[in-house]
């Protein structure tokens, strides 16, 4: 960039820039660190607890007895539920083994096909999991018979 | 975050219920304290929540106090489930008749009464006030029961071994008793000893009490009775150059209840005595002497008790020859100091000897 | 004995029923326990979560940066020769160390962008569907948090599963329950029926005086029961485990109840 030394006077020194061209943003590095290793030590903190811990819960006595009480209903549901569940499976075994113990009796090749290996039986990919809130087609109607 | 809590339903909780009905149920089972009752049970209305805990004292620490969201209402929701559930044991309680069943149902009904929690956690429970905890009702002792287990039973137990006193004494111990020592009749510090402590002649120159805390259900205390013997194995015998067991303490056929069970010389009288009290009186030189303290359950009265030999007192055929039964112990130490000799004269005890000092490398 | 042999011998027609559920669609609904519980436990984590780290999310000097610093509150930092009431604030990386950290969200300027725009707001589909207010109990889309059981109406008027009969006398190719269920619902219901069968083994057994139906789980995964005019079936029903308590007689429901899913 040469400027044409007669017209201009003043003192516009022309500087030859020296570029040197360097990846990621030129930025000024406080303490003498490199970006990269700031960049370390961010993440490095980002991923410690140090000051970004709040204070200690401290319960008064009355919410200490509050939160204890919620707690052990909580467990007690859970309990109840549990039971229900394990109950519901015990009964429906006994369903099974009562059907099987009578198609024995009525039909062994029946009992035979009922007790075939189902070995590499997986659940289809199209049972979908549960949303919270449904999808934009809530159901596949359009569904043909394939061959 | 709801700021305002419905009045009426609020006022309900508290009165409706299993948990509110005291007509069946023993008073100690609620809360004395109207202040935190309300801070409990209407924790979201305004001017309790602008009153702060009760339990802070100091204004400026009320004032800073913030409680968790939602707790109240979580609060109330999860008092009804569980009082509904307390109401389905009390009705099934009504229809029960075997005594251990019946315990069990008595303590599952209360045992997470926010009121009988309270009591318990935060008040005194080794000079309980039966106002408040009542170790007559089966859920205060059980409460008593896990408090003591979770860290006084295993301390005792812990001291006991470290001291030698189980296999020196009597073989072993299960605990089933919490005993606690103190002497109040000293002019020394008046508190309650730590298992193997090493207390000052002063100290121990008075007769102690003991509080002999049952946990058990279904004791008949009308026919239970309790020997107390405190022994010490450290007495030097010098013509077999080894130690024998002396007997510092004894008393028999004594009468305790579950919460009236502080044994002091108004509790019994001169027929129950087997051995009058003679204070601890090491000799210099001799170390560090055990006091071993054994509270036994009775299996029937003790017959006249024969004089026993107090200098050479084999408390292992005491034991086996009366039929008694080890529940509880307690353990204090005794060392040489310069009262002794005073409480030596005071006793009427002849003066001790003066033995060499050994270099050892325990006691 | 003999009398024993006698009774099993009694020929009774074997039927293979099918129990045909649509899943859920959606999570189940909470009670009031559940959700306050919850509530709870959020506000008590939101309360002990560690503070969020704004540097290194956006970085200084951005706009990014100053677009979100714009939203958020403010903190009261600590000053010397002020009283504060509350507590003197313990303030690090720009939280208040006692309480919570609310996080506002820079709201997007343009409102009304066209609905193709990825960082549109998202409006999530509503819970309750068309087939949930008009109560139509043969729509598939009906009670989308709940399991539904097909169930058909027999000749006799009342409610049951769809059942098939089984041929046990013949010699070849004798089909399995399962199959028999399979074939049996395409049947009655259209080809354009998409099941998975949950086992080839029974789940249960319906004993009456004249047959035996054992009961093949199965799930819909796509397409839909299209009656076909038939003379035994007039009408079916997608219920749920409640509705059909009470829509069907107290002796069959519970020989069937710990077949059909509870939620």
């Amino acid at each position: 960039m040469l400027a044409s030394a007669a017209s201009r006077k003043n003192a516009l020194k022309v500087v030859q820039p020296s570029l040197n061209f360097v990846r990621g943003k030129r930025t000024k590095s406080k303490g003498g660190l490199n970006p990269q290793a700031q960049r370390i030590i961010t993440q490095l903190s980002v991923m410690s607890a140090s000051r970004k811990q709040p204070k200690l819960l401290k319960l008064s006595r009355e919410d200490l007895i509050k939160h204890d009480m919620i707690q052990a209903c909580w467990a007690q549901y859970q309990r109840e539920l549990r039971e229900k569940r394990t109950n519901l499976l015990k009964l429906q075994y006994e369903n099974i083994e009562e059907a099987m113990n009578l198609l024995e009796q009525v039909d062994p090749e029946l009992y035979e096909m009922a007790n075939a290996e189902e070995s590499g039986k997986r659940v289809p990919l199209e049972l979908r999991v549960p949303t919270q809130y449904p999808p934009n087609n809530v159901w596949y109607y359009d569904y043909k018979k394939k061959d | 975050m709801l700021r305002r809590g419905l009045h009426s339903s609020a006022k309900c909780l508290e009165k409706t219920g299993v948990w509110s009905d005291f007509s069946k149920r023993s008073k100690s089972l609620g809360l004395a304290s109207e202040s935190i009752k309300k801070y409990i049970f209407q924790g979201d209305s305004d001017d309790v929540r602008r009153r702060g805990p009760p339990s802070l004292k100091r204004r400026m620490n009320r004032l800073k106090y913030t409680s968790p969201e939602h707790i109240d209402e979580m609060f109330r929701l999860s008092y009804e489930f569980m009082s509904k559930r307390a109401e389905e044991k009390y009705s099934q309680l009504e229809n029960e008749t075997d005594a251990k069943v019946r315990a069990k149902l008595e303590t599952e009904a209360e045992l997470h009464n926010p009121e009988v929690q309270y009591n318990f956690q935060y008040h005194d429970k080794l000079e309980n006030d039966t106002r408040v905890i009542d170790y007559a009702v089966p859920v205060y002792r059980r409460l008593g029961l896990k408090h003591w287990e979770s860290y006084e039973k295993m301390l005792l137990m812990q001291r006991l071994e470290t001291l030698s006193v189980i296999p020196d004494t009597l073989p072993t111990l299960q605990p089933r008793v919490q005993v606690n020592l103190r002497f109040p009749f000293s002019t020394g510090v008046n508190k309650w000893v730590e298992p193997g402590e090493i207390l000052s002649s002063n100290t121990t120159s008075m007769v102690p009490t003991i509080k002999i805390q049952e946990y058990e259900n279904g004791i008949d205390f009308e026919k239970q009775k309790y020997t107390v013997v405190i022994v010490n194995p450290d007495e030097p015998d010098v013509l077999n150059d080894t130690f024998k067991t002396t007997l510092a303490f004894g008393l028999t056929n004594l009468k305790i209840d579950y919460n009236d069970n502080v044994v002091d010389p108004r509790k019994y009288n001169e027929s129950q005595i087997l051995a009058d009290y003679i204070p601890p009186v090491p000799e210099k030189n001799v170390g560090k002497q055990r006091f071993s303290v054994w509270v036994f359950r009775q299996n029937g009265d003790l017959e006249s008790p024969e004089p026993v030999d107090r200098e050479n007192f084999d408390i292992r055929e005491f034991v086996r020859s009366h039929n008694l039964d080890p529940v509880g112990a307690h353990v204090w130490r005794s060392e040489w100091d310069s009262n002794v000799a005073n409480i030596r004269e005071k006793y009427g005890l002849p003066e001790g000897r003066v033995f060499h000092r050994v270099r050892r490398s325990v006691v | 004995m003999s009398v024993k042999a006698a009774a099993s011998s009694i020929p009774k027609a074997v039927k293979a029923g099918l129990v045909l559920s649509r899943v859920p669609i959606v999570t189940p609904e909470l009670n009031a326990l559940e959700n306050k519980y919850y509530q709870y436990q959020a506000e008590l984590e939101r309360r002990l979560m560690w503070t969020f780290p704004s540097y290194f999310y956006f970085k200084k000097g951005t706009l990014a940066e100053r677009r979100f610093q714009s939203v958020q509150k403010g903190v009261i930092s600590k000053q010397p020769g002020v009283w504060f009431p509350k507590g003197v604030p313990d303030v690090r990386h720009n939280r208040e160390r006692s309480q919570k950290q609310d996080i506002m969200l820079p709201r997007e300027a343009s409102e009304g962008s066209n609905k193709s725009d990825v960082s549109r707001p998202i409006v999530p589909n509503s819970r309750t569907t068309k087939a949930d207010e008009n109560n139509d109990i043969t729509s598939l889309d009906r009670k989308l948090d709940r399991t539904l059981h097909l169930l058909v109406k027999d000749d006799k008027g009342s409610w049951v599963l769809p059942s098939f009969p089984v041929d046990i006398e013949a010699k070849e190719g004798k089909k399995a329950l399962h199959e028999t269920a399979e074939v049996g619902l395409r049947k009655i219901g259209g080809e354009d029926i998409n099941t998975w069968t949950v086992s080839n083994t029974p789940a249960g057994v319906l004993q009456s005086e004249k047959d035996l139906q054992f009961l093949i789980k199965s799930h819909i995964i796509a397409g839909e029961f299209k009656l076909k005019d038939e003379k035994s079936i007039k009408e079916f029903a997608w219920l749920t485990k409640d509705e059909i308590k009470k829509a069907v007689d107290e002796r069959y429901f519970n020989s069937i109840q710990y077949v059909l899913a509870e939620n």
